[in-house]
């Protein structure tokens, strides 16, 4: 038989084949499977769609650079000593809300990413749910209810949103709703999840199904838009290989920073705790309440002291006191994660609101404990470190106490360091009038007062820390672990701020050392470690020291010791007189002596000059060559003897100068040849060459500069690159200022950083919102910025949803979402009219964008919003009203609304008239003299002056002669202002967070308490009655009749009686004629029969067609009204379904309405 | 129910820092109401010029409502109420003063000089509208490398110091009625001051360090660094104002 032969193969590897490429000229080098034709595009119009498609590219990547205010991920490098950069604040986690309609699967889908996540089996998740998806991310998942308060309260803090739509069903009005708030609120990333596929059956169905709702998904999101299918659930959960992979999509996904929440700091609480005394409440249970919330600080940073905020649903309030607790899901360390997958142990969760398992008690508070994170085990310490870490947790005073006993001052304004009395209380600072002041006063009148006011102050607590202690015994162990951090903090305040005055940093290491020393008082009795001894005394002597070079701005900033002038004459503190000056300038912000309230001085920018003074001091040849430096004829790169002297007259002229100033010579000495001061003891020919070396090398910089663009990136380039290299690097500046402080006292001075767990503790909340807490509606944080708390009328860019059904009228109150805030308004709507006037509008125009102006809580412009009618789920149809942005703030409108005045002339003469009835007297008329007005046939006038007649009557003059019955109007613009309505949307304090009710419009008021609309009768329709006019018949007497011309005569009106000739005459027709009419006749009488005979046969066949539609229609509606009954089936089907779900759940889910 | 914001009212006494006091307020939109203005002089209230100064701010804010109780200064001092307030405003800033000139002078020019009692100088002063304010990074003094002047009527001189970093130290001197001065004395006078400007250092003349200090403080979050000499009672008021 025939075999085939094996067919040839060129040879891909080998000896043959690099031969052959190198005879082809061809270079492999660049991968086994590099082919250098592969890629040449082979014609024009390619490589010319390709550049297209490229440039399309770069352009789709350019957005308006923003600064990301969260802190960046960490980057994970095995790379030995990289780490994971540890150090460093870990943004917070991602919030990933989980939305959806009642029943589509939320909590189960909830469940499966749990598990996937942490192992973890939650029974009930609820609130949110916090787990450590990776090295470098933690995530927090919030399940999103289906009232509308939640979804745009979640829509505007989520960073994901996993869309879950029921696939049997369809898109559902409230995940549309969903999907226009999170537009209007800066759109976060959406992935949508179809589930409840495996109610379709047939295999075309569902591929069909798929298909039409991914199109629909995609117009609402964008092309392209990825959307996830969830098949059947599988104990409880869905299958494990489709959640690893959403799972795997979710902690890879990057997010754009979003502008609102860039620009304000917001968290979302994981847990709610009263702090309220029990007694008080029992006193009085609709007592204000005090809470503490919990939760990741995310956005720009929160200021330490009375941050304003609104809690959405609860109102405005302020932030009493923030602390920073430990991370409750911190990421794996690298020493716990050496190897490429994440440890068991380091996959946390956090979820305060569900039942995880493992809960502990604390004084105020209930923490969930997971195995394998940190907590204070039974264990005995091992090293030495641990056990001085044990030794403060136990330490049985507060460290307030501590400073209480030392006996050492801390800071320079104390007096004398190491013999103060023991019962002498610390002065408290005041933080309310601006930063920590760190310096204080022995004014015992002051602590009087002042002490007892606030004492759960941060600063109090280490001032102050006896009263407090007193208190709050329950306090006890919160204030220590407070008053340990506050030391530190208060030195390196100083340290941060008051560097770059006196030059002097502040050791780090200095501050661990004061620390200590007040373990060291307390211990005493106890065995106390070597490395606790005897350290009061080093550090006493090392800050006195210290202390008496330094200035502290903070404390002249901040503190009220001294006055202006004093800080500006050098002094560092006050004196006894001062004292009591300052104890008057306490109450006030700011007060000067009384007995100099008089003359013109006390405003002035300039200071007063002492032209003697100066004379002398800028007479003396030294003081001139002190300053030569500072020009730049001066000398340069040398100094000689004078060096010495400038020293120390710059040390006596003015002590803040000189420790800049020697750094700033420091720091340039290397690469600028300004060399102020030669270092003693320095060879002096040394010196000149390596200043001379110096020199040049900054004039080769500067010529490099000038001449040499080629090394230059910056010039390189574009604008956008440009901005974004400014961004990174002034976000590296704003770290690597506080670089190195502790994180506490950091806090201080930037405020909270986002990515901190932080506790804020909120006075004066309403009781309500404790009594009616419901940990499935999310408390969310939001800060305000300053201008924000303020009022004002907000003018907007509105538009009237389009599948909003009705018209927006003015003055109807309508419920805001703007910002942070919900809150009911009454807007007037209005339009531009020819660019001179703001023109009030009764309704929303039909496809048009329109303003409005409506009283409510400043926002900056450009921010959007959303409106809606009613927010109650029993509201048919779509409830997004209107959506916007705002476009100016303003304490007065300028919206106009026309006003026509008429009146009629009672008298005129030739071009003048006498007009009445406009005005009531004749001072409105003085307020119109000169005002234009005009005749309704368009005749135009003047108001000249009023009469004295009747009131309110006026002479005016006209273009042309005007008639009685003209009607004169005068246009005229009224202006309006909106109605200062400004009702929050409180649901977080209903029981039935659902059912808030806010202002109702007069009809809905009617109709709910069956009132009847109070009509007019005047206003009320009525038939009209028009009688037919009857005219007598013209009648001219008969002399005149006789006289009238001819043609004037009146005719005869008259009916004709009898026939005319025409009618009355007889006709007789001859033969011929009478034969042509009779065969006419038989003509017609022809076609008329064969007409009528078609049309009978024509009735046949349309009788027949007729027969068969009617049979083709009935089939339709049979097939119709089968499905239709069909569907009805299922749906009844799936509803029983739902409800004996729901009667195994007890009752968690509400009917879908 | 209702949590609204607080609106209380500041209070002050006294004529003192009176232009802070209302700049302050408009840039932070809370009211303020002043007390006991010059209780103890002869002539108790405010004087024509503050007066005038209230009628300027009402003039340039709208919806502010300003209310005095019963009971001759340079273009200068309304000026330093309305540069801090320029780059806030909705609409750029185009307004002409007349008046005395003489103490100091975005766009900013002195069409007219005049000094006291007479006046006559005229103040054109332009400001576009900011976005934002740019982080301040200023804190390379450098060296003095030019120093102009500018004479102003009845004997004034006007010293501007400029440095390598465009840093920049003004001195201005005037004769004063009555005091029988030379203008070689002013002029030596006003070089004297230069050098006391210059020689406390800082990359900021001492007269405009509020200014600055201001607005850094009103600017971004992020951090900004300026180097200032030593502060002035003036900027000291306002620090701790603001």
């Amino acid at each position: 038989m025939d075999q085939p032969h094996k067919t040839h193969h060129k040879p891909s590897a080998g000896g043959k084949h690099d031969k052959k490429d190198a005879a082809k000229g061809i270079d492999r080098s660049g991968g086994k499977n590099y082919n250098p034709k592969a890629f040449i595009g082979s014609s024009f119009r390619s490589a010319d769609r390709a550049a297209r498609r490229t440039a399309e590219k770069d352009q789709k990547r350019l957005h308006v650079p923003l600064v990301n205010r969260n802190p960046d991920e960490r980057k994970v490098t095995h790379e030995k000593g990289k780490g994971m950069d540890e150090g460093r604040l870990p943004p917070p986690p991602i919030v990933v809300g989980i939305v959806g309609p009642p029943g589509v699967g939320k909590t189960t889908l909830m469940r499966s990413l749990v598990r996937r996540f942490t192992k973890h089996n939650l029974s009930q998740p609820q609130g949110p749910v916090t787990v450590v998806s990776g090295k470098t991310r933690r995530i927090t998942f919030v399940e999103c209810g289906n009232d509308l308060n939640s979804m745009i309260d979640l829509g505007k803090v989520v960073d994901l949103v996993l869309l879950m739509i029921d696939g049997s069903f369809g898109f559902e009005m409230e995940t549309f709703e969903f999907l226009n708030i999170l537009q209007s609120h800066g759109f976060p990333k959406v992935l949508g999840l179809l589930t409840h596929l495996d109610l379709i059956k047939k295999a075309q169905t569902l591929k069909d199904t798929k298909k039409r709702l991914k199109h629909r998904f995609w117009t609402e999101i964008y092309q392209g838009a990825k959307l996830f299918s969830l098949s059947g659930v599988i104990n409880g959960r869905y299958p494990d290989t489709e959640i690893n992979l959403l799972s795997r999509f979710i902690s890879v996904m990057k997010f754009r920073p979003l502008v609102f929440r860039n620009q304000h700091p917001y968290l979302l609480a994981d847990r709610l705790q009263d702090m309220t005394s029990r007694e008080a409440i029992r006193e009085n249970p609709k007592i204000d309440r005090t809470i503490t919330l919990y939760g990741y600080l995310r956005g720009p940073n929160l200021p330490p002291r009375n941050a304003k905020i609104h809690i959405p649903g609860a109102g405005d309030l302020e932030v009493k006191v923030v602390e920073r607790l430990a991370d409750p899901s911190p990421l794996p360390t690298l020493e716990s994660e050496r190897r490429r997958k994440m440890g068991e142990k380091a996959k946390l969760i956090h979820a305060p609101m569900s039942d995880v398992g493992g809960v502990m008690y604390d004084k105020d508070a209930v923490y969930i404990n997971v195995p394998g994170s940190f907590s204070k085990g039974g264990d005995a310490p091992q090293g030495e470190g641990e056990k001085m870490v044990m030794d403060l947790q136990d330490a049985e005073r507060t460290f307030a106490d501590g400073i209480q006993n030392s006996e050492i001052r801390l800071f320079g304004h104390s007096s004398a360091p190491l013999d103060a009395p023991a019962a002498r209380i610390r002065r408290k600072a005041e933080p309310r009038n601006g930063g920590p002041i760190l310096g204080s006063a022995e004014d015992e009148d002051f602590d009087e007062d002042e002490g007892s006011e606030n004492e759960e102050d941060y600063e109090d607590e280490d001032e102050d820390g006896q009263a407090a202690l007193e208190d709050l015994e329950s306090d006890k162990e919160d204030g220590d672990v407070a008053y340990a951090d506050s030391d530190s903090e208060l030195d390196d305040l100083a340290f941060a701020t008051g560097f770059k005055q006196d030059g002097q940093r502040v050791d780090l290491d200095d501050d661990e050392e004061f620390e200590d020393e007040d373990d060291d008082e307390e211990d005493d009795e106890e065995d106390v470690p070597e490395w606790k001894r005897n350290l009061s005394k080093r550090a006493a002597t090392n800050f006195a020291e210290r202390m008496g070079r330094r200035r502290d701005l903070m404390s002249m900033i901040y503190g009220e010791e001294l006055s202006p002038e004093e800080i500006a004459a050098g002094k560092n503190r006050p004196s006894s007189a001062d004292a009591e000056s300052s104890r008057m300038a306490r109450e006030g912000f700011f007060r000067v002596n009384r007995e100099e309230n008089r003359g013109d001085e006390g405003d002035q920018v300039k200071e007063p000059v002492d032209h003697e003074s100066l004379q002398v001091k800028w007479s003396d040849e030294n003081m001139l060559e002190s300053i030569k430096d500072l020009f730049i004829s001066g000398p340069v790169g040398e100094f000689d003897e004078n060096g010495q002297a400038y020293e120390e007259e710059g040390e006596g002229f003015e002590d803040i100068e000189d420790g800049e100033e020697g750094e700033d010579e420091g720091e340039e000495g290397d690469e600028v040849p300004y060399v102020g001061v030669k270092p003693a003891g320095h060879d002096h020919e040394g010196a000149r060459a390596a200043a001379l070396a110096a020199k040049k090398e900054a004039l080769k910089i500067k010529f490099d500069e000038q001449y040499d663009d080629s090394g230059d990136e910056e010039d390189k380039m574009d604008f956008y690159d440009a901005q974004k290299a400014e961004m990174a690097r002034q976000k590296q500046l704003n770290e690597a200022e506080f670089e190195g402080l502790d994180l506490d006292a950091r806090a201080q001075i930037e405020g909270y950083r986002s990515g901190m767990y932080v506790r804020l503790e909120i006075n004066d909340v309403p009781c309500e919102m404790v009594e009616h807490f419901d940990p499935r509606f999310p408390i969310i944080v939001g800060g305000l910025l300053a201008a924000e708390e303020r009022f004002g009328y907000v003018t907007v860019r509105i538009k009237r949803h389009r599948w909003f059904t009705k018209t927006l009228k003015t003055n109807d109150p309508i419920v805001f979402s703007l910002g942070w805030r919900r809150f009911q308004s009454m807007p007037i709507y209005h339009l531009d009219d020819h660019s001179i006037r703001n023109r009030f509008l009764k309704y929303t125009p039909e496809h048009m964008h329109c303003y409005a102006t409506f009283y409510g809580p400043v926002s900056a412009p450009n921010t959007g919003f959303c409106a809606f009618n009613s927010i109650l789920s029993d509201t048919p149809g779509f409830r997004i009203s209107a959506t916007g942005v705002v476009l100016d703030i303003d304490r007065s409108t300028k919206i106009v609304k026309k006003l026509k005045l008429t009146g009629t002339p009672y008298k005129i003469f030739k071009n003048t008239a006498f007009i009445k009835d406009m005005f009531n007297s004749a001072l409105e008329v003085a307020k119109f003299e000169g005002a234009n007005i005009k005749t309704v046939s368009g005749i135009r006038g003047q108001i000249k002056k009023a009469l004295s007649k009747p009131d309110g009557a006026y002479r005016a003059t006209f273009e042309d002669k005007i008639l009685m019955r003209d009607i004169v109007f005068l246009r005229a613009w009224y202006s309006i202002e909106p109605k200062k309505l400004y009702n929050p949307v409180c649901s977080l304090l209903l029981a039935d967070k659902g059912g808030w009710k806010g202002m109702r419009l007069t009809g809905q008021i009617r109709r709910d308490e069956g009132m009847k609309t109070p009509s007019d009768i005047n206003s009320a329709y009525r038939p009209i009655e028009r009688t037919t006019r009857r005219f007598n018949t013209l009648k001219v007497p008969r002399k005149l009749e006789a006289s009238l011309p001819y043609a004037s005569k009146t005719k005869a009106l008259s009916k004709q009686k009898k026939p005319t000739y025409l009618q009355s005459r007889a006709v007789v027709m001859d033969d011929d004629e009478k034969k042509a009419v009779s065969l006419l006749q038989q003509i017609q009488t022809l076609k008329k029969d064969k007409v009528a005979r078609r049309k009978d046969k024509q009735e046949e066949r349309k009788k027949d067609y007729r027969k068969k539609v009617g049979e083709k229609d009935q089939k339709r509606e049979d097939k119709i009204k089968e499905e239709k009954r069909d569907r009805f089936r299922k749906e009844g089907q799936k509803r029983k379904h739902e409800e004996a779900n729901e009667g195994r759940r007890g009752g968690g889910k509400r009917p879908r309405s | 129910m209702q949590a609204g914001p607080s609106r209380d009212i500041l209070r002050f006494t006294t004529h003192r820092h009176f232009r802070q006091r209302i700049l302050l307020s408009i840039l932070s939109g809370k009211s303020i109401r002043v007390d006991g203005i010059r209780s103890d002089d002869v002539h108790v209230g405010l004087r024509d010029y503050e007066i005038n100064l209230l009628r300027l701010a009402e003039k340039v804010t709208n919806g502010s409502s300003i209310e005095i109780s019963v009971t001759g200064r340079s273009l200068g001092y309304y000026l330093e109420l309305l540069i801090p307030l320029a780059p806030f405003c909705k609409k750029p800033f185009d307004i002409n003063l007349y008046g005395v000139t003489g103490e100091e002078g975005r766009d900013m020019t002195i069409k007219k000089r005049g000094s006291a009692p007479l006046g006559g100088g005229q103040v054109i002063f332009k400001c576009p509208v900011v976005r934002h304010l740019k982080t301040l990074q200023f804190v390379e003094k450098g060296k003095v490398k030019k120093i102009r002047g500018v004479s102003s009527p009845g004997y004034g001189l006007t010293l501007v110091a400029q440095s390598t970093t465009s840093a920049l130290h003004a001195s201005e001197c005037l004769s004063t009625p009555g005091a029988i001065t030379t203008p070689e004395d002013i002029a030596l006078q006003a070089a004297r001051l230069l050098l006391q400007e210059l020689s406390s250092g800082g990359c900021v003349d001492s007269k405009h360090q509020w200014l600055v200090a201001l607005l850094m403080a009103l600017g971004k979050e992020d951090v900004g660094k300026c180097l200032l000499g030593s502060l002035t009672p003036h900027t000291n008021v306002n620090k701790s104002m603001a």
